[in-house]
């Protein structure tokens, strides 16, 4: 039934291993070190995680930067519920579905849950999506609800404004759990240490069903052929097991405009020249990444300057910019944060020193009166001294 | 009015009379180095005191010359000779010239 | 950094489907013209592939299927080719079998083959494998096997070293074509159906997945088939729990798991023991204007049944409340379709909603072959179609103390004017929702109200309560000052839209009710660029420092002036000096009487003057380049030499005064 998205999987290199998910003999970890980078979780109804797995050892994980892809269905167990609210998504009750009764597909004929869903309900990201697909998405399962003020949390595939998930067969007595454009079929996080987990509320998303079958919207819908199913998950799934989308800082320089490696302090008001280099994944090798918007901050509590770096050659970013008058401890700081990608965070420390005694202006144009009254005082003395040594007296003169 | 002006007249007359060369010489001495002050001062107020520390200096090389002046008047006039007894107006001479050296090595090393 | 390949290892954890019981077992569904499609493509693939064991499967499966197998001439040869060196023995039953089924051209059977194939089934040393693709090899080339009961022998002490389900599969296939030798694993059949797993009560299948069980599940019906003896121990229900499985298979996308499926599913349609019976709901959404219920009765590759079938609904139950609606209705042969049924559903002139049939089809005369027959479950919808009634919209104060003023609209045209409303008051909708046909007020799963903003999308979607009265007639009612700040507090235009839907409703819609102004109160929080997820993503504001600013400077001709003015005073000195004296200086040195210095003292004083004139340009070049260091230096030197002509030169002075 998955042999598909299986087969994807080991074509790319990985090393599968699969077991039930209450097998007793299951383990992550062992001594301290993760036995397994990335967990597939395709057990929407399981009551309880076997061997030493649970909840918590995948919150530890996820803390550790492994990646999890789960996906849970209508009928998903409590356990896959709690899971789901560790990593920040909201699952819907049991029994429940994503019901859209203008958007499903003609193969659907009792309940309205199995979803047409548009390329346009994608999140708008190439990375984690590839490029936007022609055919829609097939999907039926469960809906979730993401925290919009949380931003590690993105709704990778949402639901169209008519849709809604609830119990198809209990008519609606209380606000649904989620309606609308805030239903969420597909949700991921990147947490701040970069490990990635993607969770869709249906397990047959990914099914070699939903990716090789035609896809029509009933009420006189265009027919597409075979669904972007297949197309979307592969690219999901090389995201989520950090195939594509992540960056990294390859190296930072920085010197005074004019020399070529750093002064033990940098002096205010100098003019220093920052350099960066950011690389990309890009199958087993990294090749140099470009954007447009990469900024720097120099910080010491508050960011004094921040400037958008400018690209010099592919992957290298530079800017020249001139040091405050404030000295002080000060942090040239890279933060890079863009959907679907890995989040950056670098920080050099640089000291900010006050001019020395010797770099202050000299012969200054308007001092020039205090320099001549200086030396004419000099003068003075020296003159004075003469004449006042070796004057004749008027009165010896009077007695002549 | 014309008791101040021939206040003035008379005092005038009596230095011009009485006062001693050498101490004609010393206040024509300070008579310059007040004017200079005067003029820097001017011209501080009117530009404002930048850069401070030239202004200081220049400004206290006057002051203090001035006053190193006046130390030399008092100790050179020979109607103080008895508040000086032990020192001669040679030494004070020597002392004077001891105390413009110091005064200008700081002030060529303050004025930047 | 773990130490793994750098793409990383996975670990999956499955689970396997629950689904409710039924009572007794039915077969699913049967093989589907796109499952047929989808096969022929794995196997067109399969027919590419550089394996020999994908391609074997894939020619047979192309068969099965009756599609011609592209390249064939290039297959035959390729087939020729290996069976000459093979590594190991199941290459012979692949080229023999794919031969055999590519009916090619010429003579793949040499006597060496073939006493090469005897020996391997013969000799104690083979495994069962081995022993199966000889003999299957062998009889694809049609020879015979020299000494069966060798044969059986070799079997027999083998099973017992090793029963594994792969084994016993490949014994039972081995029996099958040994004849009347083969009859030893009759008995062994009961062991083999024992082992089986089922899940939910629907399947049945073995450990091993699709291959093991269909190899075993096709063995004993070859076996049985051969030997004309029906399996005992496998009932009919058994039969429609492997059936089932195999169905469900039916996504599998290896040419070995696609053939086994076909063949399995084959063998399922033709055997003399058990058929199963699929009956499948073509037609099961009725309607005024469609009020027929279809179903097919096949068989497990989707072909009409030669019996005549008895086709009755037992049982209708309304899913809603469990309520039974109708029982044993007839339905009856579609003359144009062999294999159809229709009932005329509407008949029963049931309300919109979900139903649930469980339909028999027994066969006229009773057949004992077939199975799975006996109680199907179907889902029927019955639509309506819906519309809308005495719709109206307005406003009214929150404290509701004046009336509200509502404006009348028809479905689906628009509000005729703009409404206007603020936080202190209340948005009012009111409409009734009719079944066309009969008129009578009906409700649906889904009512809801959006509000979204014509500028920025933002919108919020509502629901409106399901009417408890009996006129069935929504009101909804929101306070609009509550709402704002799910609509950011963004006052301005506003479409309001009525979502309407429901499983059974044909039309189900989105209607543009009409336009609102809003005038929210109230701030929208400002976003903390750090945590707000508007503003993590992007680029934030760049910040330049403002330096401090420089003091004003005077112009450099102000400076220039007072720089003379403060020059001025020397000269002022040299006036006042010179009116002192008269050629001082001159008669100091000139004057030859009294008075006169000693040439020593008179060059003492001209060094000291000169040494004090070296101090101050000293200090002049302090400023201009020396440090305070050499500056002290040379001071030092100086100091000394003008001290002591300065002494010498003060101490005559004195002396001269004593005078």
């Amino acid at each position: 039934m998955f042999c598909s998205i299986f087969k994807s999987l080991a074509d790319r290199g990985y090393t599968l291993t699969f077991k039930p998910a209450d097998d007793a003999s299951l383990i992550l970890s062992k001594y301290g070190e993760y036995l397994y980078e990335n967990v597939v979780i395709f057990a929407p109804s399981v009551e309880e995680f076997g061997g030493t797995l649970s909840v918590e050892a995948f919150t530890e994980f996820i803390d550790g930067g492994g990646n999890l892809l789960i996906a849970g269905s209508s009928s998903s167990s409590d356990l896959l519920r709690e899971l789901a609210s560790e990593c920040g998504f909201e699952m819907d009750e049991d029994s429940t579905a994503v019901i859209d009764h203008l958007n499903y597909d003609v193969k659907d004929n009792e309940k309205h849950t199995l979803i047409v869903a548009d390329p346009s309900q994608l999140v708008d990201s190439e990375v984690i999506v590839g490029k936007k697909p022609s055919a829609p998405i097939l999907y039926k399962g469960t809906g979730l609800i993401v925290d919009p003020a949380n931003p590690l949390v993105l709704s990778i595939l949402s639901a169209d404004s008519t849709a809604y998930s609830y119990n198809p067969d209990k008519p609606i007595k209380e606000y649904p759990h989620a309606v609308g454009k805030n239903t969420v079929l597909v949700a991921a996080l990147q947490a701040r240490n970069n490990a990635r987990v993607v969770f869709s509320g249906s397990l047959y998303f990914f099914s070699n069903e939903a990716f090789n079958s035609p896809v029509q919207k009933a009420n006189k819908g265009k027919l597409f052929e075979k669904s972007s199913n297949e197309a979307v998950v592969n690219a999901l799934s090389a995201w989520v097991f950090k195939e594509s989308g992540v960056i990294r800082v390859k190296s930072v320089s920085h010197h005074k405009r004019g020399e070529v490696s750093p002064p033990p302090a940098y002096t205010i008001m100098d003019d220093v020249v920052y350099r960066l280099e950011l690389e990309r994944k890009s199958g087993n090798s990294w090749v140099p990444h470009s954007a447009n918007d990469v900024q720097m901050e120099f910080v010491r509590i508050d960011p004094f300057v921040r400037t958008t770096l400018k690209s010099t050659a592919p992957g290298k970013y530079e800017t020249v910019f001139k040091i405050p008058d404030v000295y002080g401890v000060y942090q040239f700081k890279v933060i890079y944060n863009r959907i679907g990608y890995t989040g950056i965070s670098n920080a050099t420390q640089v000291s900010v020193r006050p001019l020395e005694h010797t770099q202050y202006e000299r012969f200054i144009s308007s001092a020039y009166p205090y320099y001549a009254s200086a030396f004419s005082m000099m003068f003075g003395v020296f003159v004075f001294s003469i004449v006042f040594l070796h004057y004749k007296d008027d009165e010896k003169s009077k007695s002549d | 009015m014309a008791g101040v002006k021939s206040v003035l007249g008379k005092i005038h007359h009596e230095y011009v009379s009485n006062t001693p060369k050498k101490l004609k010489i010393i206040d024509a001495y300070l008579f310059y180095i007040l004017l200079t002050g005067v003029f820097q001062f001017v011209y501080c107020c009117l530009v404002g005191t930048f850069p401070f520390n030239s202004f200081l200096s220049g400004f206290i090389s006057c002051v203090s010359s001035f006053v190193l002046g006046v130390c030399l008047r008092l100790q050179v006039n020979p109607q103080n000779q008895k508040d000086f007894v032990g020192i001669s107006p040679e030494r004070g001479f020597a002392d004077f010239i001891f105390a413009h050296v110091i005064l200008h090595l700081v002030v060529m090393n303050f004025i930047g | 950094m773990l130490g793994k390949t750098s793409a990383g290892w996975l670990l999956f954890c499955l689970s396997i489907i629950i689904n409710e019981c039924h009572g007794a077992v039915s077969t699913i569904s049967y093989i589907k013209p796109n499952d047929k499609a989808h096969f022929k493509n794995v196997f067109t693939s399969g027919v590419e592939s550089k394996d020999l064991s994908s391609i074997h499967y894939a020619v047979l499966g192309l068969k099965l299927l009756q599609s011609p197998v592209p390249k064939e001439s290039e297959v035959c040869k390729l087939l020729l080719d290996s069976s000459k060196n093979p590594t190991t023995n199941d290459v012979y039953y692949y080229a023999a079998s794919g031969w055999k089924a590519l009916q090619c051209k010429g003579a793949i059977v040499t006597p060496d083959l073939t006493k090469k194939l005897d020996s391997i089934v013969s000799q104690d040393t083979s495994s069962l494998a081995d022993i199966y693709y000889a003999s299957q090899a062998l009889s694809s080339l049609v020879q015979k096997i020299q000494d069966p009961a060798k044969v059986v022998k070799n079997v027999k002490n083998l099973l017992k070293k090793d029963d594994s389900l792969a084994n016993l599969g490949y014994a039972l296939h081995i029996a099958a074509l040994l004849g009347q030798e083969g009859s030893f694993m009759l008995d062994r059949i009961e062991d083999i159906i024992v082992q089986a797993d089922e899940v939910d009560g629907t399947y049945l299948q073995f450990e091993g997945g699709l291959s093991t069980t269909a190899l075993i599940v096709s063995g004993i019906y070859q076996l049985s088939q051969g030997l004309n003896k029906a399996p005992a121990t496998l009932s009919g229900e058994q039969a429609v729990k492997f059936a089932n499985y195999f169905v469900s298979r039916r996504s599998v996308t290896t040419p070995k798991g696609a053939y086994h499926l076909l063949n399995v599913a084959k063998i399922f349609t033709s055997n003399k023991f058990h058929i199963p019976v699929a009956i499948t709901g073509q037609e099961t959404s009725v309607s005024l204007e469609q009020s027929l219920v279809q179903v097919s009765v096949t068989d497990l590759l989707g072909s009409p049944l030669p019996n005549t079938f008895t086709v009755t609904a037992e049982s209708v139950v309304k899913v809603l409340d469990n309520v039974v609606v109708a029982s044993k209705l007839k339905f009856s042969p579609v003359s144009s379709k062999k294999g159809f049924y229709s009932l005329n559903f509407m008949d029963s002139k049931p309300e919109p909603g979900n139903y649930r049939f469980s339909v028999s089809a027994a066969a006229t005369p009773a057949d004992t072959k077939l199975v799975g027959g006996a109680s199907a479950t179907l889902g029927v919808k019955v639509m309506c179609w819906l519309a809308v009634s005495e719709a109206s919209v307005g406003t009214v104060d929150t404290e509701r103390t004046t009336k509200p003023k509502l404006e009348p609209v028809t479905f689906p045209n628009k509000l005729s004017k703009q409404l206007e409303a603020d936080s202190q008051q209340r948005l009012i909708i009111q409409f009734s929702l009719k079944d066309k046909q009969t008129a009578k007020p009906t409700t649906v799963h889904q009512t809801f109200v959006r509000i979204s903003n014509r500028e920025t999308g933002q919108e919020v979607v509502l629901v409106v309560e399901t009417p408890t009265t009996a006129d069935k007639a929504y009101k909804f009612d929101v306070d609009i000052g509550a709402k704002s700040s799910l609509l950011n507090h963004q006052s301005g235009l506003y479409t309001i839209s009525l979502i309407v839907g429901d499983a059974v409703v044909t039309n189900s819609f989105v209607w543009e009710v009409g336009t609102v102004h809003l005038k929210l109160s109230g701030d929208a929080p400002a976003a903390a660029p750090h945590t707000s997820k508007s503003l993590y993503y992007k680029p934030k504001p760049e910040i330049t420092h403002m330096f401090r600013e420089a003091e004003r400077r005077p112009p450099v001709f102000v400076s220039n002036l007072f720089t003379g003015l403060v020059l001025l005073p020397i000269l002022l000195l040299f006036i006042l000096v010179s009116h002192f004296e008269n050629n001082s200086k001159l008669i100091v040195i000139t004057e030859p009487s009294h008075d006169r210095m000693p040439t020593s003292v008179a060059y003492c004083a001209l060094l000291f003057h000169v040494c004090l004139g070296g101090i101050f340009v000293l200090f002049g070049l302090f400023w201009l380049q020396f440090n305070m260091f050499e500056t002290l230096k040379y001071l030092s030197f100086l100091s000394v030499a003008t001290f002591y002509f300065g002494n010498s030169l003060l101490s005559h002075i004195a002396s001269s005064k004593k005078h």
